[in-house]
Parts: structure tokens; sequence; C-alpha cells
């Protein structure tokens, strides 16, 4: 009883993170449905199964909604013992689009829930189909910074600009594709939870 | 004819979707659930948006949302019927499928279902509107409701009955029977007649007659003679003495005049300044104090979750929850909630908690509870956290300043939480200018001149430049001409960010609203922060809505700027009663940035919803 009450190994969960209106929810319908559904803004979270292909155990993946008055609520619920978080960006929204998200992982970044048991990060920038959508570029500096989103992420507390060596030990990836129906993109996505399953 | 009809799940899957133009109406949709269901006003059941009504339900059994639309101009009677029979319909087909999700993925074409569905709603309001109106029964009218005393008319007392029913009118609820106005009424009659006959007694009345002078005096006494004593009526008047007197040798001492021999010169005494405030507001600002036993305690609840999924239980209906809503409804007005607005909250929760299936281990009363908490919890949530500085550093890289600009009625504080939010933006290392558009009240821009040479001394220049200045050109002028002036005169200084203080005004005064608005308009500030104060009671319902309908009217643009933020002021005054924070927050719909919490420069914190919400709850 006592080790259900705490939980801080990883369990099976995958949370999907991000601002309002990124495509959480299609991202989720497509990974557990298979199909790309039509959606709305979401109240509460959608939570569903994984199958990975490598034939690991199934993975739960949850969905929260992004919509800043109950965002950090079911953050604060689900993010203990989560076995990986994939961030959601919105690459085609513009500067401030991506200064939300950017807010959004530095809170999950220096969360003490997520340093402490330390799941994979993935950051994910959605909607390429769109015509102003910007890539993800790894600059494969000592600092390994991502050009684009180091310069707007200010951190509230010291006003320095972020780097994501200072979240050195968790493992972090970065990716990029949509949920368009015509384009299976998402394998990126389905892969990289087939790794971590 | 339906323009829309949607089902989806709360989680932002569509079930089925069924739409007459190609054009996106999912952007209404998307409209409603921020507008009514994520702030906590889906007690109502209909929804506008453009040019289109939407009107819905909520199935909470299933987690289900089903909105149907329409043009605003038609008016269809049917739509209530349609959607209760949809939403019967599908929990009876697809009962076992819902709970499971797999539903969604896997696709329903409700099409016929749909057509015959609205097709039978139609009919039915046909047949309805085809009847003829039943005539009310006496039973049901008002008039079997009087009572014979309160139809009796004095004409003397019409006026006090008058002014009395105006006073009480917005406090008391509409559905309030006649019979208990009628004797509410009369009892607070007779104290008022008591002390109308008591006013009169103490006057002398002249009469009428001639005859009399004076008319009815009350015969008073001649005041009785002191005796005279022998000695002191022979010498004159002598000189009194007083023990404890000075001699005029103590006149020099005690002489406080000044030596200059000019006009009076006021002289401003030092000002030292309280070094030990310096450095306490750097970075984020601190939240409120939260009382240590009234944090809940976690661990309870995680073992009572372990056991809610296993048994089945009741459904909760509308009438169950009514005692406990009515009495969660009176202790939020007991805590200083506007009392449409508790109502208004205890509605929506009410509509959120309507046939939700509860767990063996769970009581009405603390489902609702714990619903209106997290309800409560999500209201107060704040967005904007730092966002001010954040905003500000954005502003600045942009090459502008950023513009702050207070609003508010009379006396609530404006200027006192200016002067904070500029020592704490000046602790954190930003230039500021604050411009003194306050050109009506007496000493205004003194009072401003004060604080900034305090704020000065505390924060002495830097490189020469100083950290705070005033922009002020004295009083008369239009407000929205100084504010102008002040924006330009920062820009070409290098200001980060200018705070502009205006006067306090009434919202049911047109004309200063008009300037308020035309100040917003003209000068386009990042952001509008209305300064409201914790004490206020109702009251706070009426400001806020007709301070944002003035923006609204008077701003001449199609995008008005209302209001962007709240600061509550006086937050040391009320005990735990902070329900003003609640009703403020809900009719704007906009953040409590900052909370003043008393006259000192350190006296500034940022709301903490959970400290805010236990304190209402106990």
């Amino acid at each position: 009883m006592i080790f259900l009450l705490r939980r801080k190994t990883k369990g099976r969960t995958v949370l999907l993170v991000g601002p309002t209106d990124v495509g959480k929810s299609s991202m989720f319908s497509q990974i557990v449905g298979g199909k790309n559904i039509q959606t709305v803004t979401s109240v509460t979270p959608n939570e569903g199964e994984y199958i990975p292909l490598n034939g690991k155990a199934a993975l739960s993946i949850k969905d929260l909604p992004g919509h800043e008055r109950v965002r950090i609520k079911f953050w604060d619920e689900s993010k203990a013992g989560s076995r990986g978080i994939v961030c959601v960006v919105d690459a085609s929204g513009g500067n401030k689009a991506i200064r939300e998200s950017a807010e959004i992982i530095y809170t999950v970044l220096t969360d003490p829930a997520v340093t402490s048991v330390r799941p994979n990060i993935l950051i994910f920038a959605n909607k390429q189909d769109a015509p102003l959508a910007k890539a993800i570029t790894v600059n494969h500096s000592p600092n390994d910074k991502v050009c684009w989103l180091n310069i707007i992420i200010v951190s509230g507390k010291m006003d320095k600009d972020f780097e994501f060596a200072h979240a050195a030990p968790l493992k972090i990836e970065f990716a990029e594709g949509s949920c368009n129906l015509d384009k299976k993109e998402l394998t990126v996505v389905t892969d990289w939870l087939d790794t971590i399953a | 004819m339906l323009d829309l009809f949607v089902i989806f799940g709360k989680g932002g899957l569509v079930l089925w979707c069924f739409q007459t133009s190609k054009d996106m109406i999912l952007t209404s949709v998307n409209a409603l659930i921020r507008t009514v269901i994520l702030q906590e006003r889906t007690g109502d059941g209909t929804f506008e948006h453009d040019s289109l009504m939407l009107q819905y339900k909520l199935d909470n059994e299933f987690e289900l949302v089903f909105v149907a639309g329409y043009q605003k101009v038609l008016q269809l009677s049917y739509v209530d019927k349609f959607l209760d029979d949809m939403k019967r319909e599908i929990r009876d087909r697809y009962k076992n499928q819902l709970l499971d999700k797999r539903l969604f993925f896997q696709g329903v074409d409700l099409g016929d279902l749909y057509q015959e569905i609205l097709k039978d709603a139609e009919i039915w309001s046909f047949e309805v509107a085809s009847q003829p109106r039943i005539m009310r029964k006496y039973e049901d009218s008002k008039k079997s409701k009087k009572t014979v005393a309160s139809m009796i008319e004095r004409p003397d007392l019409i006026d006090n009955k008058k002014k009395k029913s105006e006073k009480e009118k917005p406090a008391k609820s509409s559905e309030l029977d006649y019979n208990e106005n009628g004797d509410g009424e009369e009892e607070t009659e007779e104290p008022v007649v008591e002390s109308e006959e008591n006013a009169f007694q103490g006057l002398n009345l002249p009469i009428k007659s001639a005859g009399m002078k004076g008319g009815m005096r009350k015969p008073t006494k001649a005041p009785p003679k002191s005796p005279k004593s022998p000695n002191q009526n022979a010498k004159g008047k002598q000189q009194r003495q007083w023990e404890l007197a000075g001699s005029a040798k103590d006149a020099a001492t005690l002489d406080f005049s000044k030596a200059s021999d000019g006009p009076q010169v006021q002289v401003l005494r030092e000002y030292v300044p309280d070094r030990s405030m310096v450095g306490k507001m750097a970075g984020g600002i601190r939240a409120l104090e939260v009382n240590e036993d009234l944090k809940k305690s976690e661990s309870s609840g995680r073992v009572m979750n372990l056991f809610k999924g296993l048994v089945g239980g009741k459904t909760l209906t509308l009438d169950d929850m009514a005692p406990s809503l009515e009495k969660l409804k009176d202790h939020l007005i007991g805590k200083n909630v506007a009392s449409d607005v508790a109502g208004k909250i205890c509605d929506s929760v009410g509509a959120k908690l309507n046939g939700k299936v509860l767990g063996t281990f769970q009581t009405v009363s603390s489902t609702v509870k714990a619903a209106l908490e997290e309800s409560l919890l999500t209201l107060l949530r704040p967005r904007r956290q730092v966002d001010v500085l954040r905003e500000a550093l954005e502003a600045k890289r942009q090459g502008r300043p950023f513009i702050v600009t207070f609003c508010g009625v009379n006396g609530v504080g404006k200027s006192t939480n200016l002067a904070k939010i500029c020592f704490w933006l000046i602790e954190n290392d930003m230039r500021v200018l604050i411009a003194a558009c306050d050109t009506f009240r007496a000493g205004a821009v003194e009072q401003l001149r004060t604080h900034v040479r305090h704020l000065n001394a505390l924060h002495p220049p830097k490189n020469g430049k100083a950290f705070v200045e005033l922009y002020e050109k004295g009083y008369g002028k239009d407000a929205a001409g100084v504010a102008a002036e002040a924006i330009s005169f920062a820009k070409d200084s290098r200001q980060d960010i200018v705070l502009v203080d205006t006067a306090g005004r009434m919202q049911d005064n047109a004309p200063l609203m008009r300037s308020l608005a035309k100040l917003i308009r003209v000068n386009n500030p990042d952001l509008v922060l209305f300064v409201g104060e914790a004490l206020v009671g109702n009251e706070a319902v009426d400001q806020l809505v007709k301070f944002n309908t003035n923006l609204a009217d008077f701003s001449d643009e199609s995008n008005p700027h209302l209001i962007d933020g709240i600061v509550l002021t006086k937050f040391d005054t009320i005990d735990d009663k902070v329900g003003a924070a609640v009703s403020m927050a809900y009719i704007t719909g906009q953040p409590i940035v900052f909370v003043g919490t008393g006259q000192t420069y350190t006296d500034l914190r940022s709301l903490d919803s959970e400290a805010v919400v236990s304190a209402l709850m106990n």
C-alpha cells in the first residue's frame, strides 16, 4: 500500500503538455486511435493506451488541457511518476505563442517532481504544415542550446536566458512534425515512445 | 433550422458534428468552451457568439457536451427539447461504449437519428404554439397572495415606503413573496414614524394666531440669581489668576515662529528614508501568507481516491444538491462575495455535477463542497504571475515604454498602490515615469511628487539618471493630453515604464467615463488595471460591469481595450472576508495582478488563490 501512494519511480504514463490550441488532443487521437479526429478545446484530460510496436508493455498516454485556467491544476495532479513528457509547441504561432510554450517548458523542466524522477522529455514542434512554421535547429555548441527557443525563454526569477545545459541530467530530445490527415508524420513521436517504453 | 450541432467529449475529441455551412463554425464552439465552461458560467444554457446563438447541455455522467447552434435572429423554442431528446437517445444507445472512449475512434454516424429527433422536436413546437393560451388559475396570481393589511394606503407614509423600497430593491432577490415584502415594510414603518414625531418636539413652531406671541413655547424658568459677594462688586473687575500659567519671561522659550520676517515659506522637513525597505521587493512579488492550519492535508484524499472507483453509487440530481448549494451560497455571501455572483457560481457548480455518479464513500455535501472549491480555484488562478516584469522587458527590447494605467472609483488607493508598484519596479532595476493625470483632485500632484522624492531617496540615482521621475502639468488640464505628452517624453528619455495615475470617478458619471475611455483610446496603454478595494461588497459588480461597458461604448472602436487586470487594495482591513476577490475575478474574467496590504512601500503581494479559497471555505 505504501509504495502505491509514494511513487518516486517512473510509471508507465506519458504526458502531453503545452499551451492551448497547439494540437495536443489531435496528437493524442492519432497516437492512441490511429486516426486524426476533429477536436475542440479540452476541458478535462484524455487518457488512452498506446501499445509500442516493439512488443513492450503498453504506455498510458495522458493529454492535459492547455487552457491557462486548468493547465496548472491538471499538471500538478499528473506530474508525479511520469515516464515521459512531450512538450508540444506551435511552430507556426509567432513570437508570443513561442514565448508561452517556453514558459511551460521552463515550468516543466524546473519542477521538482520532474527533476527528481527524471522522465524522458521530447520537445515537439507541431503544425509544420502551416506556412510560417519554424523548424527546430539544434545548435551543437558545447552548451547545446536551441537557437530560436533560447532567445525567447526568459526565466521569471532570474532574468537570464535559460540554457538547456542547466537541465543537464534530463534527457531532452527535439522533433518536429504535423498531425495533418494525409501525411503520417507522427512516426517520429511513436518511435520515441517505442524507445522509452 | 439548426446551423450547427456538435457532440464532443470534455477531453476535446469530437464525437459527431453536423454543420450546414462549410466555414469554421468550430471557432464558436471553442469560444463557448472558453467563456462559459472554463470560466464557471455554466448555469445559463445559452451563449451568443457573433450572429450565432448556441445552446448547450452537459452530460456529466459520460463527460459529454451537446451544443446546438442557430442564427440569433430566429427564436427557436424547440432546441431545448431537442437537446434533451438527443442526450437521452445517445445515452440509451451507446451507454456501454461511451465509458470506453473507443467510440470516439470508431466514429458514429448519427445523421439519421439527428434528422429524426429534429423533426420530432419541430413538430412538437408547432403543436405547442398552436395551442391557445391557458388562463392562470386564481391561486397562481399575485393578487391571492396579498394581505389586506398591506393594501391599505396611508398618505403620510407613502413617501417613506417609496424611499424604503428603492433602497431595498437591489438587495432583495426577486423571488421574495409579496407577502413578505409587505410585512417587512410594515415593521420598519413604526420606528420611522416615531422618530418623526420626536423630531418635531424640540422646535418652537410659531402658531397662526397673532395673539399669542412666541406660540407654544415651553415655560422656562428664570435662571436663579447668584448671590452677590460684596467685596468683588465694590472693587471692580479683577484679572483672573490661573495657577500653572507662565509669566512674560517664558514667552521667549515658547515662541516657535520662524525668524524670517518674509511670507511663510513652507520648509520641507528632511526625509529620512527607511533604509530597511531597500532590497525587500526585488524579484517577483511574494504571495499572500497562508495561515498554516488552514492548509488542507493531502494524504486523506489519496486513500479515498483508491476507493472511489470501486463502487457505483447514486446519481446526483439538482434537487439533491439544492440544500447544500443554498447553504454554500449563504456562506459565500457571508464572506462578502456579491450576492448574484455567489448565485451564479453555485448554479454553475450544480450544472457541472448534475447527473454525476457518486461513489458510496462520498456524501452529497462533500462532493458539492469539493466541486465549489475547484471552481473557485479555477476562477482565481493567476494567469499573469510575473508578466508585468516580463512584458516590460519585452517592450524595452522593442524600444518603447511599457504603459500601465490605473483607474477606479474615488478613494480606493490608486495613488498609494501606484507608488508601491513603482517601488517594486525600481527594485527590479527599471526606470519609471509617473504621469500625474489626476488633474482634478486637490493635492494629487503633490502627493505623487512626495512619493517620487521618497522613492528617489530610497534608490539614489544611478549613472546620473534618477530611477523615478514625475511628469505633471498641474491642475485643470485634459488628462488624455497630459498622458500623451508623458508617453512621448518617456520615449525620448528612454524610460522603461510609464505609470499613469487617473482621477477617481464614479461608474455612473458619463462624462468622466467618456474622458477615461478617451484617455485609453488615445494613448493605447499596454495594461489597464482597475483598482478596487477589498471592502466593497455588492458594489463591486456594479462598478466593474459599468466600467467595462463604458470603456467599450465610449471608445468608438471595434475592438475596445477593456480592463486587463485588477489590483485589490486594503486587503489588510478584511479579516477572512475575502469574497470581493472572487466577485471581481468572476465579473471581468481577468486576473488579480496585485494585492495591496498596507500603506508602506513593501505592502504589495500577489494573489495566492489557495490561501483565498481556504479562507473562503472555512
